[in-house]
């Protein structure tokens, strides 16, 4: 199975204890690239996911006195992101001067996928197949597709995506297969 | 097992959701395990050039001096009330414009429509002359001396 790497600046952060809510400077640094990366990914609109990555800060600063901990900081704020990126597409779609939807810059992508290690072939085909799963993830229903990025962009578990979209386990499972099953045909995989 | 997979099994085995002859089949046969690598790496290499594409889009970090304890910055919304506010000046600016554009074609014309008057009166004048500038004198001349005769021979008789 070919290894690649995970850029080294977007290591997962490491959770910080409820109280360190106050300190909520270091909050802002540690999750701000979480935040903007899934409302860039759902939305798809680089001010769209600023706007959302600055709303989801400041209301969770705003409601800070009312986290008790009972789920992880992370997961608690990617509660919030979900709900204001569903709010900010739903407005969206009744915006008429709606501007056009940003594609995943590939161009960067492969940068990245040039590892110095994969020859050109190589390259092209992780481009085609990651440009599969992107057109196959914007093809998803709005529940599917949350679900997906946050366990396959988010590497969140089950139970954590069941507490930031607030649907049932069993729930996020069936969305999570289907979009997988999805994905997959756009791949052309046969059982 | 001997049959293939399902595709719930394949995407159970790739969120790490499978256990028992599901996964021993996974293990043992090299079809569904192929199928379950290809889109796993595919799925890792996505995630990786999301992460990519993130941090190229500026995600590493709040805009510099954003806080949510300070107020918020409106640099979206500023934007969007300047180009707003800019259309609309354009708007109200563009009759007053095009009524002063009007008004300054209209005066000068009516300076064009003056000169060309002086100019035909000028026109006139000269056409209206019964000799030519240079021979005034020589019609004053006469003009003296006819009155001279006339008035000599008024004398005489």
């Amino acid at each position: 199975m070919e290894q690649v790497s995970t850029p080294a600046s977007v290591a997962e952060p490491v959770e910080l204890p409820v109280r360190e809510l106050d300190d909520f400077d270091s909050v802002v640094r540690q999750y701000w690239p979480r935040v903007f990366r899934f409302a860039l990914v759902s939305l798809r609109d680089r001010d769209a996911a600023q706007s959302v990555a600055q709303d989801c800060f400041l209301r969770a600063w705003r409601s800070r006195q009312l986290f008790r901990g009972d789920s992880a900081l992370a997961t608690w704020l990617m509660r919030i992101a979900v709900n204001l990126v569903r709010d900010h597409a739903r407005n969206r779609r009744l915006r008429f001067w709606s501007r056009a939807q940003a594609s995943m810059d590939l161009a960067a992508a492969s940068r990245w996928l040039s590892d110095g290690r994969a020859s050109a072939e190589e390259c092209a085909l992780r481009r085609e197949r990651i440009q599969a799963v992107w057109e196959a993830a914007q093809a998803l229903p709005q529940r599917q597709r949350t679900v997906f990025l946050l366990r396959f962009v988010e590497e969140m578990d089950l139970l954590e995506i069941a507490a930031a979209t607030g649907l049932a386990e069993g729930t996020v499972k069936t969305h999570l297969f289907r979009a997988l099953e999805t994905v997959r045909q756009r791949f052309g995989g046969t059982p | 097992m001997n049959q293939h997979l399902t595709p719930q099994e394949i995407s159970q085995c790739v969120c790490g959701e499978i256990s028992g002859a599901a996964e021993s089949h996974a293990r043992e046969c090299p079809a569904c395990r192929a199928e379950i690598q290809r889109l796993s790496s595919a799925l890792r290499q996505f995630r990786g050039a999301v992460h990519e594409w993130s941090r190229l889009e500026g995600g590493d970090g709040a805009p510099a001096g954003w806080s949510p304890a300070q107020p918020r910055s409106f640099r979206l919304p500023l934007m969007r009330w300047a180009a707003a506010a800019a259309l609309l000046a354009l708007v109200t600016a563009a009759p007053l414009y095009r009524s002063a554009r009007q008004r300054q074609v209209a005066a000068q014309a009516a300076r064009a429509a003056r000169a060309d008057a002086l100019l035909l009166q000028q026109v006139d004048f000269e056409i209206s002359r019964a000799v030519p500038v240079p021979m005034e004198p020589l019609v004053t001349l006469i003009s003296q001396s006819d009155s001279q005769s006339t008035a000599s021979q008024g004398k005489t008789k």
